[in-house]
């Protein structure tokens, strides 16, 4: 019963198995898919780089664009500095994502004595030795070199758009800002609407609108008179139809690719919503106006204006309030300006009592004051006419012009004055304008520029340069927050933008550049700012002090609790704590291009992130570099935080307009966590020892390890050298080979030693008797082997050897012709014996050498 | 079991019990997938992320099946590793409408298959690419090559298209599963 169970089952699933395996074929027969990324936009890349005509252009316009142009100049250095990539546009499809499989290690040198060498070399050593633990940090998710994206870091933000814990990606696009030039118009049509409002104030968008579609068009008739007349509040919904229209407009103008600065959404990884912007954009940040709304505000920084954006649409458009000028200025400006006016008017009734027609506009009295001006000009024809029809006032009329002309030179001479004493007392700062007016190289030229600015208002809006945003009272994502907005009028601003109001304002003495926030504007909180000429000022709701000048200009600032990073322009990252105490220094192998704190999941870390000109970006927590990221390209704007529902992602806009993707593993989150708690790394890594401090180094361990073996074995040795010995010794004693005599009556001593080198030579014996009593009957013997030698005297007599006396006895030796050849033994013995006794008293052996060599010589 | 229970199990008087394992990135529709098989269920339309996991235990053909359903988000992931010691088949769902998302799902699976518990294990993988219904998504073969699914070579796998709304392809999947089972098992 059972096994027909079994046996039916079986049946069964053999089918099934079947079926598995044809799925497996259709799967390998669509292993090749891949999925390429589109280049878009590669044309502009391509041609962006060769036009800096354009870019002079925009530098040398009027002076409202001059702020603007700032902006470009300072971004353009973040750019500019690589010339030499131009994108081949069909090659490079497939070139992606393996280049950055490797990418992942960690680098463990000791950072202060960091160099290019240095790093090369241990990134190499890492990757064969940290392999398994680094490889596996990061997952690339995707790398499209061709986005098209021209942005930097403070313009990237992850933002959760439709309240649905999804952060998309927002990133502020410059688009092709170097080749346009039709940008700049923007900020003229703003000007009026600008002028009338004295306050932050809530403005609809309706202006900016039409002069996009101005742009679209073609058409200059569309006119904003309606706004112009009541510019000051709108409803907001009104607002809101109007910008569909907006960003409709948008998606047209992004297909023709004028290259205008766009605010892209994505969604994943491609581009979901457009909305192009009127200018290029300094900052983007975004934010919850209240505590209970669910969707996030970004807020965009261009120009003079903040513009916000909630849910994919325009929302509200806000100004900071105008920086009010001196009263002692204003006042000066406000007589020379009434003064013209009055002049004119004077000028004006004369004209019209001469009767002369089409003189009542003041152009045209300007026209006439540069005719006089410039004699050799050529003079407008109006002006002829009128003169020719009044020949017999040319005179008249000639004297009347100079007449005013000379009140007007003294107007403005009498308004320069007061500027300059004004300036010179330095008690107050002067506005830019006049700053401006006074370096107007004649007085001709003031003239001109008085004249044809008699509406001027010297209170100008201030430029934003950077913007952030801070916590009102709790840490939470979805709190609400306020803008804190630095201005390129030294000053800074913490604005309430449900409101449009300026809470809190700080003056300092210089221009803001960077800036960063830490903490909760109810609890605690700071700000550090710094400016353009490298001064960085730490300001709070309390206090406010300049924490350092530095040497370089600071290019990027993150703040912590109680520290701040600088990373400066002579490649090296600076420590201060908020007390201004400098805590340490970091010296970058290159050029550093921007900063960016890690914020998320890693609260003990205080990590940032540090993209280099080699092609490196750079993960630190405080001064421990923790992971090493290798790129394809130069990073000019990274962001690291939540991606869609990934919480760990790396964003990174390369250069020439590539967007990377990484997300940071899980398992990873752990090992980073705790890299403030263990030892850094550098503990890990071998050091390189030289040979012989190795085989020291050897040694001792083996002698550690052996101790008891090589004990014994030395133990042993010794023991047998000292057996050896003794035996030696006992040997000398029975051969009496001893020097001494060994019998007790007589203690003889005899030395022997053979001299002369040559064929006859002579053995001298020293004979002493170092006993007391007299020695007697004595005599020598020499044993020689008498084909070699021949001695005159074998056998000498000493009758008597006194004690304490040396006796030498010479003995003439001479070497047999049949030695010359043989290497036989050539020892000559000598014995001292004593009469009746069978054994000598002592023993000597004379060594003769066999002197060959010198046989052969002398032949 | 003893070998008295194996002979009832074979009788079919007694049903075999059979641990699944349902793993898969968060927002992938585990929880929905597990709920269309559950007769047990009722489907009230609101599901909410889960948190750890949660067990459903029902029985389907001749077998008792309990389900473990684990929580996707991230912080939960660590869980998984401890149900792999026992567990006789995996399902693995992937969001096939969320691209970016894929890689994350395939360095998941790799850990899962390289983990101690599983490596040496010859168990069933059914893969659900879910959410075939949202235009756009992803189609068998593409989460398949996506996942590197063919060089899972160790393990018995099985990948289908599947609606956790409607209930679309749940069932071609799970009787595959079943069938497996039956034959490693029994």
């Amino acid at each position: 019963m059972a096994s027909f169970f079994k046996k039916k089952l079986k049946s069964h699933n053999s089918t099934i198995s079947i079926k598995k395996t044809n799925n497996g074929d259709n799967d390998n027969n669509d292993n090749d898919i891949k999925i390429s990324p589109t280049p878009k936009n590669k044309i502009e890349i391509s041609s962006s780089s060769n036009n800096h005509a354009n870019n002079n252009e925009i530098q040398s316009s009027t002076n409202h664009n001059k702020v603007d142009n700032k902006i470009n100049t300072q971004i353009e250095n973040n750019f500019n500095t690589n010339t030499n990539t131009t994108n081949t546009t069909n090659t490079t499809n497939t070139t992606n994502i393996t280049n950055t499989t490797n990418d992942n290690n960690i680098n463990n040198n000791n950072e202060d004595n960091l160099t290019e060498n240095n790093t090369s070399e241990s990134n190499n050593k890492n990757k064969t030795e940290n392999d398994d633990e680094n490889q596996n940090i990061w997952i690339n998710v995707m790398y499209d070199p061709f986005n098209g994206i021209q942005t930097i870091s403070d313009c990237m933000d992850l933002v959760d758009i439709d309240g649905n814990n999804e952060h998309h990606l927002v990133i502020a696009d410059f688009g092709n800002y170097r080749n346009n030039t039709n940008i700049n118009t923007n900020t003229n049509t703003n000007k009026n609407t600008n002028a009338n409002t004295n306050s932050g104030s809530l403005l609809s968008l309706n202006d900016d609108i039409i002069s996009i579609n101005k742009k679209i068009n073609k058409n200059n008739e569309i006119e904003p008179t309606e706004n112009k007349k009541n510019p000051e509040k709108k409803v907001l919904k009104k607002n809101k139809t109007s910008s569909i229209l907006l960003s409709k407009n948008d998606i047209v103008l992004n297909d023709n690719k004028t290259g205008i600065p766009v605010l892209k959404i994505f969604k994943d990884d491609h581009v979901e919503t457009r909305i192009s912007l009127p200018d290029i954009p300094r900052s983007v940040c975004s934010f919850y106006p209240d505590s209970r709304s669910s969707h996030p505000i970004i807020a965009v920084a261009i120009g003079t204006t903040i513009y916000m954006y909630r849910d994919r649409y325009p929302y509200i458009k806000m100004t900071l309030p105008p920086v009010e000028p001196n009263p002692l200025e204003e006042e000066a400006w406000k007589n020379a300006i009434t003064n013209v006016n009055n002049e004119q008017k004077m000028y004006n009734k004369y004209n019209m009592d001469l009767k002369v027609s089409n003189i009542s506009d003041s152009d045209l009295s300007l026209n006439e004051v540069s005719n006089t001006n410039n004699s050799n000009s050529t003079s407008s024809s109006r002006s002829n006419n009128n003169n020719n029809n009044n020949n017999n006032n040319i005179s008249d009329i000639s004297k009347k012009n100079k007449e005013f002309h000379s009140k007007l030179l003294n107007i403005v001479t009498n308004l320069v004055n007061t500027l300059i004493s004004l300036r010179d007392n330095g008690v107050i700062q002067l506005t830019q304008i006049s700053i401006e007016f006074l370096a107007l190289q004649d007085l001709e030229t003031k003239l001109a520029f008085l004249v044809g600015n008699l509406d001027l208002n010297i209170a100008i809006e201030p430029t934003i340069t950077t913007m952030k945003t801070i916590k009102k009272n709790r840490e939470e994502e979805d709190s609400c927050s306020y803008l804190v907005v630095g201005v390129n009028e030294k000053l800074v601003y913490i604005v309430n933008p449900n409101g449009c109001q300026v809470i809190e304002k700080f003056q300092l003495s210089s221009s803001i550049q960077l800036m960063s926030v830490y903490g909760l504007y109810d609890v605690k909180y700071h700000i550090i700012v710094g400016c353009i000429d490298g001064s960085i000022y730490y300001l709070t709701s309390n206090s406010c002090y300049k924490i350092t000048q530095l040497e370089y200009l600071p290019v990027g600032i993150i703040t912590f609790e109680k520290s701040l990073i600088v990373g400066c322009m002579n490649n090296t990252i600076y420590s201060y704590t908020t007390k201004s105490k400098k805590q340490y220094s970091i010296i970058m192998p290159s050029p550093i291009i921007s900063l960016q704190g890690i914020s998320g999941g890693f609260k003990k870390i205080k990590g940032y992130l540090v993209s280099l000109q080699n092609n490196e970006v750079r993960v630190y927590s405080d001064k421990n570099l923790i992971l090493l990221i290798p790129t394809p390209d130069k990073i000019t704007g990274m962001i690291f935080g939540r991606f869609e529902r990934e919480q760990n992602s790396l964003i990174m806009i390369t250069k020439n307009g590539g967007l990377i993707i990484k997300f940071l593993k899980r398992n990873a989150k752990s090992t980073l966590d705790d890299i403030n708690i263990r030892p850094p790394i550098e503990q890990k890594q071998q050091i390189i020892i030289p040979k012989k401090t190795r085989l020291f180094i050897d040694q001792t361990v083996r002698e550690k390890e052996n101790a008891k073996e090589m004990h014994s074995i030395f133990q042993r040795d010794l023991f047998r050298i000292k057996l050896i010995a003794a035996r030696a010794y006992v040997k000398t004693f029975k051969n009496t080979l001893n020097p001494i005599s060994g019998i007790p009556t007589a203690k003889i001593k005899m030395a022997v030693e053979a001299m002369g080198i040559n064929v006859n030579f002579k053995i001298r014996l020293d004979i002493m008797n170092i006993g007391n009593n007299i020695a007697r009957n004595l005599y020598i013997l020499f044993d020689y082997n008498q084909e070699l030698f021949t001695i005159e005297k074998p056998m000498i007599n000493i009758p008597i050897i006194l004690p304490g006396v040396n006796y030498t006895i010479d003995c003439p030796i001479k070497q047999n012709v049949e030695a010359y050849d043989k290497d036989i033994n050539n020892q000559i013995k000598v014995l001292l014996c004593e009469k009746g006794y069978g054994t000598p008293l002592v023993m000597g052996i004379a060594d003769v050498g066999m002197c060959q060599d010198l046989l052969e010589v002398y032949g | 079991m003893g070998r008295f229970s194996d002979f009832l199990i074979a009788l079919g008087f007694m049903k075999k019990k059979v641990n699944i394992l349902c793993v898969g990135l968060d927002n992938s529709g585990k929880t929905t997938i597990i709920n269309s098989l559950n007769p047990n269920k009722v489907d009230n339309g609101m599901i909410v992320p889960t948190i750890g996991f949660s067990i459903e235990t029902f029985s389907k053909s001749k077998l008792n099946l309990t389900v473990i359903d684990m929580s996707g988000q991230g912080r939960y992931r660590d869980l998984w590793e401890h149900y792999y010691v026992d567990v006789d088949a995996v399902i693995f769902v992937v969001d096939s409408s969320d691209k970016i998302r894929t890689c994350v799902a395939k360095d998941e699976l790799e850990q899962m298959l390289n983990h101690k518990d599983l490596k040496k294990r010859k168990i069933p993988i059914l893969f659900f690419a879910n959410k075939n219904d949202i235009e756009d998504s992803m189609s068998v073969a593409d989460c398949s090559n996506a996942l590197g699914l063919n060089n899972v070579k160790t393990k018995n796998w099985y990948i289908c298209s599947c609606n956790g709304l409607t209930g679309d392809g749940i069932l071609t999947g799970f009787n595959w599963l079943i069938g497996i089972i039956k034959k490693i098992l029994i």
